[in-house]
């Protein structure tokens, strides 16, 4: 669905995106992570062909980005990280006007408004909408056109829990539907939830890309904490892995005294923290 | 798909002619010319029979109609280029612009929506408002090339405007200072020395220029130096709308 092939960019004369490449198939979900400034919103407009001045490729559908023509959009549906919305209109007529754009057949905006949660609003002005309001109209904005590709940059940013649960099951309903989506984000648990893959993303470069199983897996370990008794209560700590290796453990457990005992996997956080040395958000 | 183009671009049309409707200002300078041009029509030959039997002179605005008659011909691309500025301004605050380039309208459609066709509608209502209201031109062919030459001075201000401002109070601003530069209409009447050509620069003097003596040279002159200035803002311009 999607190839990119050492693609770079900068808006300056200074180097930004260097050496990008991956490749996106259909109905997949591919996640952007990377702290703030990472160029993650640049590349998604390179994908959307907003950007056009990129070197190397950016295919998607089997056209190159900067040659996407009007009737390309007819298939994209994209969710920019702040509100395009007409702040005088209702939510309703913003709909039917960015509806109107596309010949195609839309999709049941009363079901649309509904799925969000916006059904009682749809008669408000944009403008008295709050920021989580917009960014929810905002992202049934980019699903009115049924498209076969969204991109979706930080669409559960500034939502409240409900919300952004509600609005990732809405994104995984759109994987079910076929779509291939390619989503940002600065939240981990988002995007280990989320992404089939994720790519991470730091001062421009992709420092690993793989599935969030696999990136836990073969970057961290596993690991068992246990707390026992010797005087002054004390913590002890090995590998999963090597459970039979920890003397003082099997000699704790032989003889009842572990207070506590846990095991704990490590997140994509920790994995994206070994990778880069970054710490996200 | 091409009969969809144009609809795309209908229905960008329509929405630009909805959000003036929609705000009272925009509105009412749209109207404008119209007010302007009731007043000149009706209003002027009053107050020169009054003027001249006050000064028990022959005449003492006539040799001015023609000054009141540009001040027409260039009001109607004015105001719609205020009202296009401050669209486009609107649009820019919202996201908007930038979120045309991914649809079907596409950022060459949402532009010719915006700065085009308002252009093209505003140089028919021109020539109405010429061929209704005007004090001195009877020539349809200088009508209209008047009323070419007015838009395209619109089409400059528009860019100025849009390009220099970062939200509708500058835009306001930067508005009334591009009224400035329509003092080269009345330069030509007033200065007669080589003075004058201190305004070469301005598009409005070689207009007046042109309703002045019709010389051919002067229409291309004020078309040259537009297309002069809205080339230097063009880079300004398609980056803010990107
Ligand atoms: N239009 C622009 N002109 C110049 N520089 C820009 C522009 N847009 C972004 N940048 C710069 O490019 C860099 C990357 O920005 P980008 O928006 O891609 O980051 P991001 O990863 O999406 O960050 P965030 O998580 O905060 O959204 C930043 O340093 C930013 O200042
Ligand atoms: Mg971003």
């Amino acid at each position: 669905m999607i190839q990119v092939v050492d693609l770079s960019f900068s808006y300056t004369r200074n180097k930004f995106l260097e050496n990008i490449g991956f490749e996106v198939s259909e109905g997949e979900i591919f996640g952007f992570l990377g702290p703030s400034g990472a160029g993650k919103s640049t590349l998604q407009k390179i994908l959307t062909g907003l950007i056009k001045t990129y070197k190397g490729q950016s295919i998607v559908k089997g056209i190159e980005s900067k040659h996407f023509n009007n009737d390309f959009y007819e298939n994209i549906g994209v969710d920019f990280e702040f509100p395009s919305l007409y702040e005088k209109l209702t939510g309703r007529e913003n709909l039917e006007f960015f509806g109107s754009l596309y010949s195609k057949k839309l999709r049941n905006i009363d079901e649309l408004l509904e799925m969000v949660g916006l059904k009682n609003d749809e008669d408000k002005k944009v403008s008295e909408y709050s920021k989580g309001m917009k960014s929810r109209l905002n992202f049934i904005k980019a699903l009115l056109h049924n498209p076969d590709i969204l991109f979706l940059d930080e669409p559960t940013s500034g939502l409240d829990p409900n919300s952004s649960r509600d609005m990732k099951n809405i994104i995984l309903q759109e994987k079910k539907n076929g779509k291939t989506i390619i989503l940002t984000t600065h939240n981990m648990t988002d995007a280990a939830e989320l992404c089939d893959r994720v790519a991470f993303i730091v001062d421009g470069n992709i420092k690993a890309l793989d599935t969030p199983h696999n990136l836990i897996m073969s970057k961290g370990a596993s690991k068992i904490k246990y707390t026992y008794l010797d005087g002054t209560e004390k913590t002890g700590e090995c590998l999963l892995s090597l459970t039979s290796h920890d003397k003082k453990l099997q000699e704790l457990i032989e003889s009842n005294r572990v207070l506590s005992i846990h095991s704990s996997e490590p997140t994509l956080n920790d994995i994206f923290m070994e990778v880069t040395g970054r710490v996200l958000q | 798909m091409t009969h969809w183009k144009y609809k795309r671009l209908s229905i960008s049309f329509m929405q630009y002619i909805n959000q003036i409707a929609r705000d009272a200002m925009l509105f009412l300078s749209c109207l404008a010319p119209v007010l302007y041009g009731l007043f000149i029509k009706f209003g002027i030959p009053v107050a020169e029979k009054f003027l001249t039997g006050y000064y028990s002179r022959k005449e003492v605005l006539v040799p001015y109609f023609l000054i009141f008659d540009l001040f027409l011909v260039v009001l109607t691309p004015m105001m719609f280029s205020f009202a296009s500025s401050m669209v486009i301004l609107g649009e820019i605050d919202d996201g908007i612009t930038k979120y045309m380039s991914v649809t079907p309208l596409g950022r060459g459609g949402y532009l010719i929506s915006r700065l085009i066709l308002p252009l093209t509608f505003s140089f028919v209502v021109s020539i109405i408002v010429m061929n209704v209201f005007s004090l001195t031109i009877n020539s349809f062919e200088i009508i209209i090339a008047l009323s070419f030459l007015s838009s395209v001075l619109g089409f400059m201000t528009t860019m100025m405007v849009v390009s220099l401002s970062a939200n509708k109070v500058e835009g306001m601003a930067i508005t009334k200072m591009s009224g400035i530069s329509m003092i080269g209409i009345i330069l030509p009447f007033f200065v007669l020395t080589r003075i004058q050509y201190l305004a070469i620069l301005l598009p409005s003097f070689w207009m007046a220029k042109f309703a002045l003596e019709g010389k051919i040279t002067y229409l291309i002159l004020c078309v040259m130096v537009s297309a002069g200035w809205i080339l230097l803002l063009l880079r300004k311009f398609m980056k803010k709308t990107m």
